[in-house]
């Protein structure tokens, strides 16, 4: 879901009057930011973390992180973009300790929400996992930065305008990462299927 | 044919062309069957991708994520206080802040780069005092005395205390403060003036690069100044080297002569000052080139009167609808001698040159009660924002109460009930107790009293329903 509809269908309080409370100090209106916002943010995580649990821990951390700098957010601001570059640069910091320690994820195929329907095809299913999952491994190989414009435009439907804000680039950057990051995932999806053949 | 780039095809999907580049793009595509499949599989890539990177760990995942969250944040803060998750972090709050690291690194840097230069310049300063000092002195004293204003006018502010710090290291076990001055002054300035040797073995004195040619006695010359007289005159150390100052004034007041004589002894040997004083000196103007602003003082009272700073203003009193001087700003250091400016107050037909503007000023100045409260409230509710507790809004809702209470007007009335009233709030929410529920209420009660029909009066409204759930 668009974020910007997200936010424009919750109801309550603005984000400025949450946020003004939250720097000082309320709790309560800082948990109805996270409340607001943990699907996108959460989405943004299992993105470029592709685990359940990396996922779980860098939404935390991100809230946490932000519940931390609240006193130091520009009133009038969109939040969204924030907790997104917040949530972004964790994962950052995240991919350069793995690659320092590499770890192999092992997820359960119920974790990754692959359930079977009742109209699912098994055929079908499998065929789409491992188009999923290859789709994953190549995403996983684009650099970082490719990898966050890509989560953030495809899953989260953000304009070029508000990904320059959350990574702090110009337009022009974004669209050419955008550009790179597609070319790239295309030529690594080519070479892995002519692998398998 | 022309086709369209990756980035076109990228962008035209995400619907980020302008409109022209749009049409332009889209005129392509409907001629091109090879840009439509790359387009085509752009976009299939995209799909794909939103579902491989697509998860929902579920409503109950979600629903228990801010409580999750709140645990987290009150184990990370002591007490379980919001307040401990400030974005200060606290007396070592740098150590976890990468740039505030660096900060402090790069600053210990300086100061180990400073250590060392200084260790050095003072090393070679007392070998060049002990070794080079009596034949540079000779060549370049009257040079030097003349420079010597340069180094330090051109020099950062930052380079000052350095070289206050360098006087004790250079003069080596001075018996009193000019000896000690003396040389820290010297060496600098010998250091600057090379001197070559020609081939009959005479002396020459070499011009330095970053000065003009030095014309010894035609140039006005200042004379070198003290670290403190420095500070004192660092609008005019700007000034280029061989311009004509515009306020030629060098010469200190006598309240400004003791504060420099207490930090370091007349700079310059005798020998060379009275070769300063002889010549045409800096701190006086020329006669021939007086200042525009003023005339230079004709009789001596009138010129000693300059030294005085007490009767100078006694004197700016009494004539305090002064004629305009020509000049626009004002100064409120008392004037330096030699200043063609006497100060005679502001220019006329300034609000301040009115007799009685002095009392409006003042009364302009002086905080009514209101103002008075509104700033401790202020500082209350500051104070609040850092501690974040909620005793600490209490306290800053009580001084805006206070405020509300020596308010002058509606408008000074409602401001201050509101702001009360919204300390009451947040207090009532950091620690929801039943007292604070009601001082609440009855703040936010006092408020919507006052508060007219709009924006501010619904919040108050929404604050009280929150208050009543």
């Amino acid at each position: 879901m668009n974020p910007n509809v997200e936010r424009m269908s919750a109801a309550g309080p603005p984000d400025d009057e949450l946020i003004t409370r939250s720097q000082r100090g309320d709790q309560r209106a800082f948990a109805e930011i996270v409340r607001r916002y943990q699907r996108s943010v959460y989405r943004v995580a299992y993105a470029l973390t592709r685990n359940a649990s990396d996922a779980d821990d860098l939404a935390q951390e991100t809230f946490l992180r932000a519940w931390g700098a609240i006193g130091r957010f520009e009133l009038g601001s969109p939040l969204y973009p924030w907790l997104a570059r917040i949530c972004t640069n964790q994962a950052f910091s995240l991919f350069r300790t793995r690659k320092r320690r590499p770890e192999t994820p092992i997820e359960p195929l119920l974790e990754a929400g692959k359930q079977w329907g009742v109209d699912d095809d098994p055929a079908d299913h499998t065929a789409r996992n491992e188009r999923d999952s290859a789709l994953q491994d190549c995403f996983a190989q684009l650099p970082p930065e490719q990898q966050a414009v890509l989560a953030l435009r495809v899953m989260q439907d953000m304009s070029y305008d508000e990904i320059a804000k959350t990574l702090n680039v110009p337009i022009g950057t974004v669209m050419s990462r955008l550009s790179r990051a597609r070319v790239e995932l295309k030529k690594l999806m080519q070479q892995r299927s002519g692998d398998a053949t | 044919m022309n086709h369209l780039s990756d980035d076109q095809l990228s962008a035209r999907l995400d619907g980020a062309l302008n409109a022209s580049e749009d049409a332009a793009a889209g005129r392509h595509l409907d001629d091109c069957s090879e840009c439509r499949a790359r387009l085509a599989a752009l976009s299939e890539l995209d799909a794909s991708l939103r579902g491989a990177l697509a998860h929902d760990p579920g409503d109950e995942y979600f629903a228990s994520f801010a409580d999750r969250l709140g645990e987290k944040i009150a184990a990370s803060s002591p007490a379980g206080s919001p307040a401990a998750a400030p974005a200060s972090g606290g007396l070592f709050g740098w150590w976890r802040s990468p740039r505030a690291l660096a900060l402090v690194g790069s600053t210990a840097a300086v100061l180990a780069v400073a250590a060392v230069a200084l260790k050095l310049s003072s090393g070679r300063g007392v070998e060049g005092f002990a070794e080079n000092a009596a034949p540079r002195t000779e060549v370049g004293a009257p040079l030097a005395v003349e420079s010597a204003p340069a180094p330090a006018a051109e020099a950062p502010a930052e380079e000052a205390p350095a070289a206050k710090a360098a006087a004790p290291v250079t003069a080596p076990e001075p018996e009193s403060r000019a000896e000690q001055a003396a040389p820290a002054r010297r060496t600098p300035a010998a250091r600057a003036q090379e001197v070559r040797t020609l081939a009959g073995g005479e002396p020459v004195p070499v011009p330095r690069r970053d000065l003009p040619a030095v014309t010894p006695r035609a140039t006005p010359a200042a004379p070198a100044p003290t670290s403190a007289e420095t500070r004192v005159r660092k609008p005019q150390a700007a000034t280029p080297f061989n311009a004509t100052p515009p306020n030629p004034a060098p010469e200190p007041v006598e309240t400004a002569k003791g504060a420099a004589a207490d930090v370091a002894a007349p700079v310059a040997p005798p020998a060379a000052k009275d070769r300063v004083t002889a010549s045409k000196p800096f701190a006086v103007a020329p006669p021939s080139a007086p200042p525009a602003q003023a005339p230079a003082p004709t009789s001596e009272p009138e010129r000693k009167s300059r030294f005085d700073v007490r009767s100078q203003l006694e004197k700016s009193k009494a004539s305090a609808p002064a004629p305009a001087t020509g000049s626009s700003t004002q100064s409120l250091a008392p004037p330096a001698a030699g200043s063609s400016v006497p100060f005679t107050g502001p220019p006329a037909g300034s609000p301040a040159s009115k007799p009685s503007a002095r009392g409006e000023l003042t009364s302009r100045f002086r905080a009514t009660p209101y103002e008075a409260a509104v700033e401790a409230a202020t500082q209350a509710e500051r104070a609040a924002q850092r501690e974040r507790s909620a005793p600490a809004w209490d306290r800053a809702a009580a001084a805006w109460a206070q405020a509300a209470s020596v308010a002058a007007d509606e408008s000074q009335v409602r401001s201050a009930r509101r702001s009360a009233a919204d300390s009451r709030m947040t207090a009532w929410r950091i620690e929801p107790t039943d007292a604070r529920r009601g001082a609440a209420l009855s703040a936010v009660d006092a408020c919507i009293a006052v508060m007219p029909a709009g924006r501010q009066q619904e919040e108050a409204r929404r604050w009280k329903a929150e208050l009543e759930r």
